[in-house]
């Protein structure tokens, strides 16, 4: 026992200040108050009948004495702050390996009355295990979700890994316990062995209070780690399923090309409990609802379904609400979040044979086109499209014309390749025909959105045209007969880039007289600028992703502000919601990120995957949670018991009566203490527990006039 | 420990301010205002109208007697004379005053409680008094201890009260209690019979009985009136206490429980009872009165309702 407050000297000072204060106003009330009366024989009578005996007066009055002696005797030691000091020869070191994935938020760990998250209970037994430690244990804590990292040092003070436990907070990111303990192996790896103590959902067994002991050899986990020898604890959570939890697994949102305000979204539900469930999805578009539709999912199942929504803004959210229950263990995933796509307005470089029709249908849509010569065309004209300081053109239409060297960067739309067949263009042509022809076949049943509204029935084509080879991901667009000659195709590059070529000339076709062809003309455009490179409506929580963009801020879904520097950026989103990119204040960019992992989702705590070539070796009970089971209830409650029974019999006349008060008050003082010691409080804690108790031990038993 | 003597006279001082603050101008206001309550209560009855048993020269008829030699003329019944030729006198009912003594104990344990007891006593007294001399009855006032100091004769007529006073004023406050020899005293003057009213604490381990006994045994009517203070009646004590008895001057150390608290009361309700029914056992009027109760609510109601006035 060490004092951590008031040296003993102090303490001692203070007791013999205040206890002699408390013994003169002792000595005080020992005097008699002189009360006269009429006659005296009343109370004689009554005196004979009933009056205490000088011992017990004498006792009771000690009693009341010692009761305040005890009370300061606890609030002084108390101000000495009190610890006590267990040592061991072979420290251990300790890894609390504590999982902080999504699925630790799922609210069905029964206490008392109320049902309190796995967090907290992993959390409550951790402390636990970090009050129940040696003084020269070490001790560090360690988070995993999809990645693990150190959330203290080696610790070996207390408080110190206390309050470093209190500022823990669970993510929204997937749980691999892999990775967990791979990082605890990795922790473990240098100096001496210790212990890995596992506090996760993830891994249940029959027994809850079996513990690993040291893994058997070739003992693999999950993805293949290989635990062999790591000591490995486990402490239950005592996780009671409340019913089904349904939850998102995708959501995606794209534009329509040929109405950009309106999208199309992607939205997959599933239901992880063993009972068929109802559920509604809200749709809101930047916070304002737009669509609602109620889901009926079998029990394990799951519904996906395509729905098309005005989506003029920034942001799409989908909320899941069960229609059967109230609550829902697992809240976090029934969000999730989908940035919608910003299309740019065409920027278009013109080069090729004039066409007055393809031109007038071009000046029609939005953006802006500028017109060059082909003996202009340079491919640095494309780096700043309508001025020399302006950005680049995001679009480029070659009519008739085939250039030295195919552009790497913008989209393109191919009109009539002419020239040499091995000219460098980036389509293989396959023959070429001066036959009049028709077009036959544009996308059958299901045409292509460039297709929509457009018939190409009665065009006529005379001059040249050309036939194209489809390469592995092209899709065709027209077709001139059933064979499969390929006058038209489309082409979506990996990096995004859309790229269309066309077979005929337009001036050798009366397609420009027809009505349809400015709307072909604008599907195509729309078509082409519609793929926006690198966007992703929403990304999945704990994956790390890569970021280059001229911002010097992030901005986190709970408000949090993270000043970054340089143009790249690795974020694994840790929580759901939409962050924000920011240059000086000013958004940049906005990335949605959602759980969406049906793994993650299924909350239900399933075995460990372990794999061993032995099986591992069940040891004994090995309890780190000393305090919840140490507390001996039969003895405690005798005591407690025997305290009142004391106390009430504080009534009883004579000395006996007040000698049963005191060791009534003595034994309630007792059980504060032991009880507040066992479920971990300090010392000190413990004392004032006891002080507050004889306190009000003193204050009945004054009132009842057991002491005086 | 203070000198038990000294505590007694000090509250004999403090009794004494408090007697000749009562009888100033607004207790004599008081009492004037008593009286005319009293006469609405007594409506219709003629003042100092007392039947005796003695025949005189009333105007009410009481009886026939046959005519002795010297019986004046004037009460022959001639009528009677003329039925049966005998000479019958008529006889009629003597009416006549009769003598109160308002008895009132100023021993040293009256001189407790707040307000204090022999205070209140005296009041209850003048009050009697009062309205008996009113009313062309005669009246005094008697203080006493364990003996009756003197013996004030009743006189007539409210003028004295004052006389009353003076004499109050002269007299000795504290001492023991021994209501047997003071009334002994006032009945070895052999007074006039009349109406006693005894007012006291009637708290004397020597009892009662004797006191009350002696005084019928004279023929006296006897009034009992017991005056406790509040404190008296529903003492607030706790804790280690030293009780001292102010008339002997002994002290017990006692703890006050609430149960004990709860014993002393009931003891003394036995004893108040006990009194009580000593009194209704020998058709004795009995009333008791807390020194907080009011003068007026004492003669209008616990009075009327015990006969004392009608």
């Amino acid at each position: 026992m060490t004092l951590w407050g008031l040296s003993a000297a102090a303490m001692a000072q203070l007791a013999a200040l205040f206890g002699g204060l408390a013994f003169l106003l002792y000595l005080l009330k020992l005097r008699e108050r002189l009360v006269p009366v009429s006659a005296h024989f009343l109370w004689d009578r009554v005196i004979k009948a009933g009056q205490r005996s000088l011992l017990a007066r004498i006792l009771r009055r000690v009693f009341s004495f010692l009761l305040q002696m005890l009370i300061l005797g606890a609030v002084i030691i108390t101000l000495g702050d009190p610890r006590a000091v267990s040592t061991a020869d072979h420290p251990d070191r300790l890894v609390l390996l504590i999982d902080d994935s999504a699925s630790m938020r799922s609210v069905d760990v029964p206490r008392g009355s109320k049902t309190v998250s796995r967090w907290e209970e992993a959390i409550s037994k951790a402390r636990g295990v970090i009050l129940n430690k040696r003084d020269n244990d070490e001790i560090m804590l360690v988070t995993y979700s999809s990645r693990a990292s150190s959330r203290s040092t080696w610790e070996t003070d207390t408080a110190s890994l206390l309050s470093s436990l209190d500022k823990l907070a669970p993510t929204d990111m997937p749980g691999e316990l892999a990775t967990g303990l791979a990082y605890a192996q990795e922790v473990l790896s240098a100096g001496t062995p210790g212990k890995v103590i596992l506090f996760t959902d993830a891994a249940g067994e029959p027994d809850p209070d079996i513990l690993w002991g040291p893994a058997p050899e070739d003992c693999k986990v999950g993805n293949g780690l290989d635990i062999t020898g790591m000591d490995l604890h486990r402490v239950p959570l005592s996780i009671t399923p409340q019913g089904a939890n349904v939850a998102i697994t995708q959501l995606a949102a794209r534009p329509l090309p040929t109405d950009p305000d309106t999208g199309e979204v992607l939205f997959q539900a599933i239901n992880t409990g063993d009972q068929a469930i109802r559920t509604r999805v809200d749709f809101y578009v930047d916070g304002n609802w737009r669509e609602s539709r109620q889901l009926d999912i079998a029990a394990g199942g799951e519904k996906v379904f395509l729905i098309r929504l005005p989506l003029v803004g920034a942001q799409l959210e989908a909320r899941l609400k069960s229609l059967d229950s109230e609550t829902d263990p697992l809240a976090v995933d029934d969000r999730a979040w989908a940035v919608l796509p910003r299309k740019p307005q065409p920027r278009m470089l013109f080069v090729g044979r004039e066409n007055l029709f393809l031109e007038a249908a071009l000046l029609l849509l939005p953006g802006t086109i500028r017109k060059i010569a082909p003996e202009d065309y340079r491919p640095a004209v494309l780096e700043h499209c309508m001025d020399p300081v302006g950005d680049p053109c995001n679009l480029v239409i070659f009519n008739e014309y085939v250039p030295e060297s195919v552009p790497p960067t913008p989209n393109q739309i191919w009109v009539h390749p002419a020239g040499d067949p091995k000219a460098k263009q980036p389509f293989a042509i396959n023959s070429r025909s001066k036959e009049n022809l028709q077009i036959l076949w544009t996308g059958g049943h299901q045409p292509h959105p460039i297709m929509e509204s457009v018939s190409m029935k009665d065009v006529n084509l005379w001059g040249e045209s050309t036939a194209f080879q489809l390469a592995a991901k092209d899709r065709p667009l027209m077709q001139v007969d059933a064979r499969g000659t390929v006058l038209s195709l489309l082409r979506t590059l990996p990096t995004g880039q859309r790229l269309v070529a066309l077979g005929f000339s337009l001036h050798d076709s009366d397609f420009v007289l027809q009505i349809s062809f400015p709307v072909f003309m604008l599907n195509l455009v729309n078509w082409t600028m519609g793929s926006t490179p690198g966007y992703t409506a929403t990304y999945p929580t704990g994956e790390p992703r890569e970021f280059f963009m001229d911002t010097n801020q992030l901005r986190y879904p709970d408000g949090d502000v993270l000043p970054i520097s340089g143009a790249g950026l690795v974020l694994t989103p840790p929580r759901t919601g939409v962050y924000t990119f920011l240059k000086d204040g000013e958004p940049v960019q906005s990335i949605a990120a959602s759980l969406l992992s049906p793994a993650e989702s299924r909350i239900e705590p399933r075995p460990l995957e372990l794999s061993c070539r032995t099986p591992p070796e069940w040891r004994n009970r090995f309890v780190i949670w000393k305090a919840s089971s140490s507390v001996r209830w039969r003895p405690m409650l005798a005591l407690l018991l025997a305290g009142f029974g004391f106390l009430i019999m504080g009534y009883l006349r004579g000395a006996w009566g007040a000698l049963l008060a005191f060791l009534g008050a003595m034994s309630l003082g007792l059980v504060a203490v032991y009880l507040l010691l066992t479920w971990g409080y300090p010392a000190w804690v413990a004392l004032m527990g006891a002080a507050f108790v004889l306190l009000c031990v003193e204050w009945w038993s004054y009132h009842r006039r057991i002491t005086v | 420990m203070p000198d038990p003597k000294a505590y007694v006279q000090a509250r004999a001082q403090l009794a004494k301010a408090g007697i000749e603050e009562s009888m100033g101008k607004d207790f004599l206001s008081e009492l004037e205002r008593l009286f005319l309550i009293s006469r609405q209560v007594m409506a219709g009855k003629l003042r100092a109208e007392r039947r005796t048993k003695k025949r005189g020269s009333g105007l009410e008829f009481a009886e026939h007697r046959e005519y002795n030699m010297g019986d004046d003329f004037r009460h022959i019944d001639w009528n009677l004379y003329g039925r049966l030729e005998k000479l019958f006198v008529r006889l009629y009912e003597e009416e006549e005053d009769i003598p109160v003594y308002v008895m009132f104990d100023v021993s040293a344990s009256m001189l407790e409680g707040t307000p204090i007891k022999a205070v209140h006593a005296f009041r209850i007294a003048s009050a009697l008094a009062y309205v008996a001399l009113a009313h062309l009855d005669r009246a005094t006032m008697l203080p006493f201890t364990a003996a009756m100091e003197q013996l004030q004769p009743p006189g007539r007529g409210k003028g004295r009260m004052f006389k009353m006073f003076h004499n109050i004023r002269n007299a000795r406050l504290g001492g023991v209690t021994d209501l047997a020899q003071a009334t002994r005293s006032f009945v070895f003057r052999r007074p006039r019979r009349g109406t006693v009213v005894l007012i006291s604490d009637f708290l004397t381990a020597e009892g009662y009985e004797e006191a009350v006994n002696l005084l019928r045994y004279h023929r006296y009517r006897v009034i009992v009136v017991q005056v406790l203070s509040p404190q008296e009646l529903a003492p607030k004590l706790t804790g280690d206490l030293e009780l001292m008895d102010v008339e002997t001057g002994q002290t017990r150390s006692i703890t006050v429980t609430a149960n004990l608290l709860r014993a002393y009361l009931a003891e003394l309700e036995r004893y108040t009872d006990g009194l009580r029914t000593f009194c209704q056992d020998r058709a004795i009027p009995y009333f008791l009165s807390p020194t907080n109760q009011p003068l007026e609510t004492l003669m209008l109601e616990v009075f009327r309702k015990g006969g004392f006035l009608r």
